[in-house]
């Protein structure tokens, strides 16, 4: 019994981290390629989550046709908010930087909640939402939805970064600026992609976690404290660490939902990401810089 | 105390000081309201002023040391029964024991990870406020918060109050330039410039952020302990992170270089909504135009934007603007 349960809670833990994996995947794409923080992050995850209710609950799309406007359309806001935002704050102070990413946050989050109301909407499933029983596990369709989902955007952007040039140029620039640019690397243009792909990922997350959670209602500060935390656990200079940092985050979660308390879980995350900042600021996972 | 004065900052203080007395004279009750408001929030932006513009430690949960000043003195007044005189500065105290704590943090931690810190601390600040019903009143918040009384005095009507919070305004903002102009002042800033640089000249720099912290705290515990005693009800929707996103743009879009640009910012923060609805109500406007001027959801959008605007185009804020017009002029 005790052994079935403990199977479920990892089950949705694992899931919980799948999200938070790929919102720590977003941040560490930005972080190593201009060494800042987007405080935005989490406001564009919970945005993903909104178009995705307003494509397939209000104007009854398909799920994959949504899913795949969702991710389209994260990409055109991170090259957007790339040019508009982030360009003119380029070379400013880190402070600087922190500061206007979390205006812009505040401003797409009232913007949307204008649209949208500022309480937060259920969303239907993707497939049929009937329990599977293995064992006496109850295993959701649309957790393993965000199992797939997540397997696929993470090969996705493996392949993207490993395999594509532009993939490979924001890699130079992450390992050594300088010698990137001394190469013919645009760092602007590095930048610019480096947000594509980062909110891409962010809104498509919003949306695939969207029927779990809620979509909207303010929970985009969050949301960027949440992936933050992951990409610090696992180490936000080395990719896969962040991926493994935010599932264990997600399990970490999840145990303390299904054996402590369900109340207070989002102190209980504040306090755990205070002590990693703490205590191992680099990660676990830490990357040698190779310069 | 005041060092050497000039003719032209005689003037400036002579204009001042009349300009405050006709304040109080001429406003009606909505315009002492919004005076206190400003008084308030300028204590605690000239805190953050310090932090953030002197010493370069960001903290985006000032609002949760606003709501330790707020709340401990709210509670030990009215459940406790304690005196105003004794309960207001054992709650600035706690504030700044609050700050102490975060301090600790800034200690290891820098820009991006400090900020995430101090927003964790403002979450869990909320969370303890909303789950602890018994003590604070959870969502519902508390009230029957008594007025602070001198003797026999109460400080019970606007005006007084206005009077109340001015004076220590002054104090705070009297006591803040002399800190910033002394030794302190030039380690906060060779602390924000370089931190390397400022431990290889002998500067212990984990004890001035410390310091810094726990003052900066301190400053928001006695902004909150006046708001309690003014509102006589606090909830925990005063002390939320937008809050504390509120309390930088009055340091950011003031000007974060100068103790007065606190005062601006604060100005500037809290007319901004009355000067919107002033402008809705000219009919000269159609109506959805209107309806955007008096929404509060439209405002948090407008600062998010002039915080974004002013950061890019202004960097010293409105009173580097003033001070550059100032001096070309002259």
């Amino acid at each position: 019994m005790i052994l079935t349960n403990l199977f479920q809670v990892l089950f949705s833990g694992i899931t919980i981290g799948c999200i938070y994996a790929l919102m720590a995947l977003g941040f560490h794409i930005v972080y190593i390629t201009i060494k800042n923080v987007n405080f935005a992050f989490g406001m564009f995850v919970s945005l993903g989550g909104l178009i995705g209710y307003a494509l397939v609950t209000q104007l009854q799309l398909n799920f994959f046709v949504a899913l795949l406007i969702v991710a389209v359309a994260g990409g055109i806001a991170g090259y957007l908010f790339e040019r508009s935002i982030v360009r003119p704050i380029f070379d400013r102070p880190i402070l600087t930087f922190i500061i206007c990413t979390l205006a812009i946050g505040e401003v797409i989050e009232n913007g949307s909640s204008l649209l949208w109301g500022s309480e937060a909407l259920p969303c239907k499933a993707f497939t049929n939402n009937v329990p599977l029983d293995l064992f006496g596990v109850k295993i959701f369709p649309q957790n393993l939805w965000i199992l797939g989902l997540t397997l696929f955007a993470v090969i996705g952007a493996k392949i993207y970064f490993n395999f594509t040039l532009t993939g490979k140029a924001m890699r130079a620039t992450a390992n050594n600026r300088l010698a990137a640019r001394l190469c013919g690397i645009n760092p602007l243009r590095v930048s610019s992609f480096a947000f594509i792909s980062s909110l891409s990922l962010g809104l498509f997350a919003g949306m695939i976690f969207s029927p779990i959670t809620f979509a909207g209602g303010f929970v985009g500060i969050h949301y960027t404290v949440l992936g933050f935390t992951g990409a610090i656990l696992g180490g936000i200079t080395s990719s896969t660490g962040s991926i493994l940092g935010g599932l264990l985050l997600g399990i970490v979660e999840a145990l303390f939902r299904g054996f402590i308390t369900t109340r207070h879980t989002e102190a209980f995350m504040m306090m755990i990401l205070l002590l990693i900042l703490l205590l191992l600021p680099q990660g676990l996972f830490r990357v040698r810089s190779e310069e | 105390m005041f060092g050497t004065i000039r003719l032209k900052e005689l003037l400036i203080y002579a204009f001042g000081v009349s300009l405050f007395f006709s304040f109080i004279i001429l406003a009606n009750i909505k315009w002492l309201d919004i005076g206190i408001h400003v008084g308030i929030y300028f204590i605690v932006a000239t805190g953050l002023t310090i932090l953030l513009g002197m010493a370069g430690q960001i903290s985006i949960g000032h609002a949760a040391f606003f709501g330790i000043g707020a709340y401990s003195s709210g509670l030990l007044t009215s459940t406790w029964d304690l005196n105003f005189w004794i309960a207001g500065p054992l709650s600035v105290i706690f504030a700044g024991i609050g700050g102490y704590l975060v301090g600790l943090t800034s200690i290891r931690l820098r820009h991006d990870s400090l900020a995430m810190a101090t927003i964790a601390f403002q979450v869990i600040f909320s969370v303890l406020v909303y789950e602890w019903v018994e003590v604070t009143g959870g969502p519902a918040g508390f009230g029957n918060i008594p007025v602070p009384s001198i003797g026999t005095f109460k400080i019970d009507t606007e005006t007084k109050y206005f009077l109340f919070v001015s004076i220590i305004a002054l104090g705070v903002f009297l006591f803040s330039r002399n800190l910033i102009s002394r030794r302190i002042g030039r380690v906060l800033i060779s602390i924000r410039e370089n931190e390397v640089v400022s431990s290889s000249i002998g500067i212990n720099v984990p004890k001035y952020k410390l310091k810094v912290f726990t003052l900066s705290a301190m400053y928001a515990g006695v902004g909150g302990v006046l708001f309690a005693h003014y509102a006589r009800f606090i909830s925990p929707t005063s002390f939320t992170i937008h809050f504390s996103f509120a309390f930088l743009v009055m340091v950011l879009v003031g000007g974060r270089r100068h103790i007065l640009g606190a005062f601006f910012g604060s100005i500037f923060v809290t007319i901004l909504p009355e000067f919107l609805r002033l402008v809705s109500s000219f009919s000269l406007f159609p109506v959805s135009l209107r309806e955007i001027f008096t929404n509060y959801t439209y405002h948090l959008i407008i600062y998010g934007l002039l915080v974004y605007f002013s950061l890019v185009l202004l960097p010293k804020g409105i009173y580097g603007l003033g001070v550059s017009v100032f001096q070309k002029r002259l």
